[in-house]
Order: C-alpha cells, then sequence, then structure tokens
C-alpha cells in the first residue's frame, strides 16, 4: 500500500484526525455529583409486593381488571421460586381427568410450552405418579412471557425493591420501600402480600406463624460430563449414586402420555429461610459450600474425573417459613376430605409432601375425585382491612400447607386475590365485605376454575 | 351368586390346601367348576355396542416365549363396524420350576383400550404356590389392566422385587422409584408376573395393531359412533383421529362443535384441533367458532381464538361478531382478538365501533384498544382526536 492510499484509508475510518479528536473526548468526562438516594411519591389502587409464582399472575389480574397496579420484587426478574429458585415445574392443573386450575397460570404455562416447541401430558389419563402431571417448562422463557403479561396489562414492575414500613393511614395503606438509590412512598387501597413468607403481613401488624423446625430449601443445580450408565456404582459410596443418577433422571424424556421429566439435581439446604437478606444470604452461602463440596467429592470418583457443573440457580429455593394467621386455618382433614367451603375460589390438588429433616419425604394421596378448595378467608389475615396474602403463606395447618404451597395452587391464589383486591377498591370496603360471589364471578371472567359447591 | 359362594369358601380353601400340597390344585380346579360352570370373565364398558356378525383373523409378529406370531381377532357388526378385538394367549403360570398352561382370552375396544379378559371353562387364575385369584383379586386385575398409565409400563420384569433403595430416585422432590411397596397397587400379590405379562400384553404390539386395523376401517360414521362413547379417553382418541383420517362431514361437524360445549376443558381443545385449517375458510365454521368464542369461558376462548387467528380472511359477520363482543372479551382473549382484527380489511364504520372502548371503565381493555388503533393507519379525524385526547 502507498503512502497517498493509506492515508486516504485512515482518513475513512477516522483515524487521520486522531490528534485533533483527542481534547473533545477528555472534554467528554464531567465530574457528577455525589450519588444520591432519591425519594418518589405514587400511589396505585392495588400493590403487591413479591413478583414469585403467586404474586405475577396476582399482577396481570389486577391489571386486566382495570385497577392500576404496582409490582414490586425485590429480586431482578419475575416468577420467584419457579424462575430464581429454579423449580420449573408448576403442578397440579388437572385431577381425574379434568382440569381443575386454569386462567392466568395456566396461560403462562402453556404459552410458554408452545413458545418452546414442548408437549403437554396427556391429562385424560389419571398418571400412577402424581408428577407426571406436572409440567415441565422453560424458566427462562416464564420469566420473559411473565414479564411481558404484566406490562401488558400495565402493571407498573420495580425490581429491586423491598418495603421497610407498612402503615395503614386514613383508610389508606402508606408503604414505604427501598432499592438500589431510591426510597419510595406507595400510597395504595389494597395490598396484596405475596412474599412466600407473610414479611408484609407481619411489617403490616398482623400475626404470623412458624414451625419450630421448617423443612429444608433446595440448591437447583444440574451436573454432566460424566455416563451414569458407564459407571462402576460398587467403587462410589451409595449416598453418591442418587445425586449422580437425579441428572441422569432427565435425560428420561418419556415417550408415553406422561410427556415430561425432572428437571433438575438439588442439594438439601436445612433451615433455609428467605424473609431476609441475611437469613437468605446464608441460605444461599450454605447451598452452594455444600454443593462445592459435593463436586469437589464426585469428582474423585472413577468416571466422574470430568464431571462439571452446567447450572446453577441464582438462590436457594424455599420451602417453609412463615404462613399467617387468617379468618380461616385450612386443616389437614379439610384438604384430604376436599372440603369445598361457601366462598372457595380456587381448587387444588396436590399429595401432602413434607419434607422431613430432609431425608425423607411424607406423602398422603387424594383419594379418587377428590380435589380440595382454598377458602377466600385463607387469603385474609384475622383483624386486617384492605389486606390480602397469595401463595404459599395461605392460612394453614403445616400438612395441608405442604399440598396447597405447590404452583398450581399458589397461582389460582394469585389471581382470586387480585379479583378480591380489585372488586374491594371499586367498592371502597374491605376484601372480606365483597359478596363472594362478585368475587367468583370476576375470577371466572379471566379464566379462573372454581370447585363446585354443591 | 357365585362370587358370593367364592368368596366365602376361599378362606376355608386356603387353610386346607396350606398342608395339602399337590392335591389342591386338582382340588381347585374340581371346586371351581362345580360352582362355576360359567366361565371366569370381567369386561369395561364397550364402545360399539353393536351385534357381532362376523370375525376375520389377523397375524401379528409379537415377541412371544411360544411362538413370534399370533392371531388377532376383529369382530365386526353386519354393517361393517368393527366391534371389538381378541386374541387368545397360552402362557406358562410357574411355581417353584412347576409350570402349568393357562389359556386367557384378552379383549380390546376398537380404541386400542383394554376391554377385558375370558378363561375357558373350569380355568382360573393362581398366584404363587398355585392358589386361585379370589373375586376381589379378579376385579383388581380388571382395574389393573384398565390402568394405562402405571409402573409397570417403565419397568423391567426383574424390578418387580427390586431393593427398596436401589434407584435412589426416592428423594428428589414427590418423585418416587419403582419399589414392592409402591408397585403393590399396581400388581396382584403373589402373581406379580401374571399381572406383568398381562399388562404389557394388553399395551404392548397388539394394541398398536388393534389401533391401526381401527384406523384402516375408520370412517366418519365410526368416528361419530366412538365420539359418543361415555369412556373420555375413546372421545379424545376420535377427536384425534378426524384431521387428516375422514371427511368432516356435516354430521360429524356437528357433533365436535356440541363437544366444544363439554365441561371438560381436555375435550373442548381436542375438539378445536379436530377442525383442519381448510374448514376454516367455511361460513359455517367461522360463525360456529365465533358462537364458541362468545358463549364459552376464558379458557376456551384463549383456544378459540387462536383457531380463529388461523383463518386466512374472516367473513364480515365474523368480524362484525367479533367486534360487537369485543368489550366483553379478557386478558390475553382480547389482546389476541385485537391481533386478528388488524389482520382483517377495516371499514370506517367498524373502527369508529372498536374506538368505543377506548372510554371503557376498565383501563386495560381502554389501553389495549389505544394501541390497537395507534398501529392501524386510522384516517377518521374523529378517532384521531379521541386517541390524541386519552
Ligand atoms: C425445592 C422446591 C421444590 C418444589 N417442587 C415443586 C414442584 O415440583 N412443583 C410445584 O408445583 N411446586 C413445587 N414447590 C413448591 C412451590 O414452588 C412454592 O411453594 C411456590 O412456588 C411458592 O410460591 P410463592 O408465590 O408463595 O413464593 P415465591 O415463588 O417464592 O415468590 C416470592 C417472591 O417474593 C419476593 N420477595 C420476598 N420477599 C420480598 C420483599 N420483602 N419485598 C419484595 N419482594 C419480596 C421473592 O424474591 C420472590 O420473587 C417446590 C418448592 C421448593 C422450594
Amino acid at each position: 500500500m502507498g503512502k497517498v492510499e493509506r492515508r486516504s484509508v485512515l482518513k475513512a475510518i477516522g483515524l487521520a484526525s486522531v490528534g485533533a479528536m483527542t481534547p473533545a473526548v477528555l472534554n467528554a468526562e464531567v465530574l457528577k455529583e455525589p450519588y444520591k438516594v432519591i425519594g418518589k411519591s405514587l400511589k396505585t389502587d392495588v400493590l403487591i409486593v413479591g413478583g414469585g409464582t403467586a404474586g405475577t399472575i396476582a399482577a396481570i389480574q389486577a391489571g386486566r381488571a382495570g385497577a392500576r397496579t404496582i409490582l414490586i420484587e425485590s429480586g431482578s426478574q419475575l416468577g420467584g421460586t419457579m424462575t430464581t429458585g429454579g423449580v420449573t415445574f408448576p403442578g397440579i392443573f388437572h385431577a381425574w381427568g379434568k382440569q381443575i386450575i386454569g386462567g392466568i397460570g395456566w396461560e403462562l404455562v402453556t404459552d410458554c410450552v408452545k413458545l418452546n416447541g414442548d408437549k403437554l401430558p396427556d391429562f385424560s389419563i389419571p398418571p400412577d405418579r402424581h408428577w407426571k402431571h406436572q409440567v415441565s417448562i422453560n424458566g427462562f422463557l416464564y420469566t420473559l412471557l411473565a414479564e411481558e403479561k404484566c406490562i401488558e396489562a400495565g402493571v407498573g414492575i420495580r425490581y429491586y425493591e423491598a418495603p421497610t414500613s407498612v402503615k395503614f393511614v386514613n383508610g389508606e395503606w402508606v408503604v414505604h420501600t427501598m432499592g438500589k438509590g431510591i426510597i419510595t412512598q406507595i400510597t395504595c387501597n389494597q395490598i396484596i402480600d405475596c412474599t412466600g413468607n407473610a414479611s408484609i403481613t407481619s411489617m403490616a401488624g398482623f400475626d404470623v406463624l412458624r414451625e419450630t423446625e421448617t423443612q429444608p430449601g433446595s440448591l437447583i443445580f444440574q451436573i454432566g460430563g460424566y455416563d451414569y450408565k458407564a459407571l462402576d456404582l460398587t467403587k462410589i459410596p451409595k449416598q453418591y449414586h442418587h445425586v449422580l443418577r437425579q441428572n441422569m433422571v432427565k435425560n428420561q424424556l418419556r415417550t408415553s402420555a406422561e410427556n415430561t421429566f425432572v428437571p433438575y439435581g438439588y442439594v438439601y439446604v436445612p433451615e433455609a429461610d428467605s424473609s431476609s437478606s441475611e437469613s437468605h444470604t446464608m441460605a444461599n452461602r450454605d447451598g452452594r459450600s455444600t454443593l462445592l463440596n459435593l463436586i469437589r467429592k464426585l469428582r474423585t470418583f472413577p468416571g466422574c474425573e470430568n464431571l462439571r457443573i452446567l447450572d446453577l440457580k441464582t438462590e436457594t429455593a424455599v420451602r417453609e417459613t412463615y404462613r399467617i394467621d387468617g379468618e380461616y386455618k385450612i386443616s389437614h382433614e379439610d384438604y384430604l376430605k376436599g372440603k369445598v367451603f361457601e366462598d372457595a375460589i380456587s381448587n387444588s390438588f396436590y399429595p401432602i409432601d413434607l419434607h422431613r429433616e430432609g431425608k425423607t419425604i411424607y406423602q398422603e394421596f387424594l383419594e379418587p375425585d377428590v380435589v380440595a378448595s382454598i377458602p377466600l378467608r385463607a387469603l385474609i389475615p384475622k383483624k386486617s382491612k384492605n389486606f390480602l396474602v397469595a401463595g404459599r403463606c395461605v392460612s394453614s395447618d403445616r400438612m395441608a400447607n405442604s399440598a396447597l404451597r405447590v404452583q398450581a395452587s399458589s397461582m389460582g391464589m394469585g389471581q382470586a386475590a387480585a379479583a378480591a383486591a380489585v372488586l374491594a377498591n371499586k367498592q371502597g370496603v374491605s376484601p372480606l365485605q365483597v359478596p363472594v360471589e362478585d368475587v367468583k364471578k370476576l375470577i371466572r371472567e379471566h379464566g379462573g376454575i372454581l370447585p363446585i359447591t354443591t | 351368586m357365585f362370587r358370593q359362594v367364592q368368596k366365602k369358601a376361599m378362606p376355608i380353601l386356603h387353610r386346607l390346601w396350606k398342608s395339602w400340597r399337590y392335591a389342591k390344585i386338582t382340588l381347585a380346579f374340581v371346586v371351581l367348576s362345580f360352582v362355576n360352570m360359567e366361565k371366569i370373565k370381567y369386561f369395561q364398558p364397550r364402545t360399539i355396542l353393536m351385534e357381532p356378525y362376523s370375525t376375520l383373523e389377523y397375524s401379528v409378529a409379537v415377541e412371544d416365549s411360544i411362538s413370534d406370531t399370533a392371531i388377532l381377532y376383529k369382530v365386526s357388526s353386519k354393517e361393517g363396524f368393527p366391534i371389538y378385538f381378541y386374541r387368545e394367549l397360552f402362557t406358562p403360570v410357574c411355581f417353584d420350576n412347576k409350570c402349568r398352561p393357562l389359556t386367557i382370552r384378552l379383549y380390546w375396544n376398537v380404541t386400542g383400550r383394554y376391554l377385558g379378559f375370558e378363561l375357558p371353562e373350569g380355568e382360573f387364575l393362581s398366584k404363587t404356590d398355585h392358589d386361585p385369584f379370589t373375586t376381589e383379586e379378579y376385579e383388581k386385575l380388571n382395574g389393573i389392566l384398565a390402568n394405562e398409565s402405571t409402573p409397570l409400563a417403565s419397568i423391567d420384569y426383574n424390578q418387580l422385587t427390586v431393593d427398596a433403595n436401589s434407584h435412589g430416585l426416592d428423594d428428589i422432590d414427590g418423585i418416587a422409584s419403582a419399589t414392592p411397596q409402591n408397585l403393590a397397587p399396581y400388581v396382584i400379590n403373589g402373581a406379580a408376573y401374571t399381572t406383568y405379562k398381562l399388562w404389557h400384553e394388553i399395551n404392548g404390539p397388539m394394541k398398536r395393531k388393534v389401533q391401526d386395523l381401527t384406523i384402516d376401517d375408520l370412517s366418519p360414521a365410526l368416528v361419530l359412533k366412538i365420539l359418543k362413547s361415555p369412556v373420555l379417553v375413546d372421545k379424545i382418541w376420535a377427536l384425534e383421529r378426524i384431521d387428516g383420517y375422514v371427511e368432516f362431514t356435516t354430521e360429524l361437524k356437528e357433533q365436535v362443535f356440541e363437544l366444544m360445549k363439554d365441561d371438560n376443558y381436555i375435550i373442548v381443545e381436542k375438539a378445536l384441533n379436530a377442525i383442519n385449517v381448510n374448514e376454516l375458510d367455511s361460513d359455517n365454521v367461522q360463525q360456529r367458532l365465533m358462537e364458541t368464542l362468545v358463549h364459552e369461558n376464558y379458557n376456551i376462548q384463549i383456544r378459540v381464538i387462536e383457531k380463529i387467528a388461523d383463518c386466512d380472511a374472516l367473513k364480515t359477520s365474523v368480524t362484525m361478531g367479533l367486534v360487537e363482543n369485543l368489550g366483553d372479551l379478557n386478558g390475553q382473549v382480547l389482546k389476541k382478538a385485537l391481533l386478528v382484527l388488524g389482520k382483517q380489511k377495516l371499514t370506517s364504520d367498524i373502527y369508529f365501533k372498536i374506538a368505543e372502548l377506548l372510554r371503557s371503565e376498565n383501563r386495560f381493555i381502554s389501553n389495549s384498544v389505544k394501541m390497537f388503533l395507534q398501529n392501524e393507519n386510522i384516517k377518521e379525524p374523529q378517532i384521531l382526536t379521541l386517541l390524541k385526547e386519552e
């Protein structure tokens, strides 16, 4: 390349004027004023705290029913235990050959299945194992679709925020939240606590309950880099077989009607508690160090020399913390007998499923044709006003809760709680005063399936 | 009558047989033949309730210990409709290396579903130690064979006696492995192999052959008969075999749209899937879909509007119907309906009608409509003013 030629090339790419540009670039740097935490004041009809399994559905329902809705989520995405916790296995929407939970949760799940090119299990045949009717979903897609649907419904999503105080003043809730560089005051008519931990209920001054010993949490991961079938299991201590096997279960894609698989492996995290940053940090640390040690150990076994971790969920998923003391407490017996309440606003179907000391699972199955139901009163803390909850903190005894907490039921509760909140806001009353038939009508209009009262 | 006698006789016989090892087999034969001159047979509901008229034989490849082919019989009505299928199974039942041959006739419904079993006169099923089945056990077996979704489907025979911890799957959330305890509901105690073997016979290659043979005979009239079955899985089987299998006749169309009123969403979805895209051009189908959209609930409306979205162009009356009902649609159904309208050629009148919803007291509806109108090439000044106002 000749001299002239090179100069014209340099000019063309703008380098010929490098010398001339330098001062301008330097000038672009300005001294900024110190980082300031700004204050903001917002007003809304319905405030939902916690954008997890139940909260996402509640927010979409409230928005679609026409209420001004704000959703605050302390994390960075929607879905909670389903996505951030990695439990991408929602269930159970069908029982005994019929759909029993529908509406917004089901819409999201089926959209997710379709967009991922997956297939739904054949729900017409009751399966031999309940989990075969859970739906395996792509968690990433779920996060994206949930957010899209919230935005479409006009929901104001606020990530990275959490309430610092909750007060009922002159018939309205005043909630202060703290986020990254922002303090917000939100004034609203109705609150729905979907934190999973009943945190807002407690902050608002209503009673919450907790077992002396809670079920362990789980940190979900995937490992690979070895061939389970080729392993000589006689050379590997028995307690590790299931860890190695669990991840292989993923590959058992069924050709039969129940097109589903178990999407993960996990380590138990005893006493995991997500109700404060400190306790959740501890649960994450414990889970991660247990997993790291496990990986180190597994790699010492013959055939596992190249074992690798392929996926690790963002945080330890938590099974059990606090429950509200509600206007009605669903009992173990109510659940197993499939009691249908006058104010039943959602079905629920799952076995009693208690993880004891992180070692065994206690299960009790519902008899044929039995489906449990959830009364609206179980979503309303005693003595509360303009306040509801949805999700695993539903008012229930421990055994009933171990079944009620599952994702389809949590979604059903989210939709119902929002319907009650929207109507309470419209009618200027507390959720308990809204005629339950109005709540049921609104739920039905948005696809919720109501228990059949005889 | 026989069952009651048999039920009472069993415990007594059982005690007697404990000490009387070999003679008891003979005794059982004698007793059973004495009390029961009829054959032992158990059945599930049959779909096609017509009189048998003719029987045809088909040779089917099977992996039997005795033979590698088996004869499948198709029983049909005078009009030529298949009614049911059966095969004779000859299999040894062994215990302590002592075997006796067993003959059993297995029946299938036209949809491939298990229909029943029948033993020849004097024949009976037996368990470990050659104890005969009790009435309860026959009934339980009938239920087990009718259950398509069982762990028997995915385990090897030798897993029937597996040690409880050998899989290590039990601590995955709620997922337990095949163990003798949790297999108990799916096998007859003491006759696990017989149960396993029969279940796999029922659900093996013969089942597929039965379905294939019915598919060969499939006609709109046969599909109609199966659609009227009281059994859910039969209805679904038939609904899945309309599109691409038979002509969508007027009668069939009527029945499919009738099923869209079912309170079971599983059926409604399958009924919608039964409509071929080519049918969507017809006025009648579009109109019926619109009626379903208006009358059914949200979960069904979503699937219906998705079906309507597959129509190339909507008939004017259907477009009008959609616009008129727009204000009653919720959530995703409304969003999808607006997407459908976005693909149609809309008149000024229609835009005005849609624009009325800008005043809906539901913010979600008014905002959705506003977004829709903003994306359309609207020329009407009044609507443009409204859009600015809102
Ligand atoms: C390991 C494990 C396995 C499970 N397996 C299954 C299964 O296979 N199928 C099934 O259906 N169910 C399963 N479950 C149960 C089910 O997933 C949960 O019970 C359910 O998802 C809980 O829903 P939720 O809405 O109450 O809480 P979450 O989904 O946990 O949502 C709570 C949300 O609130 C946010 N939040 C919390 N505190 C605050 C705050 N102060 N401010 C703002 N935001 C806050 C959180 O970040 C989170 O996003 C499992 C649970 C666990 C832990």
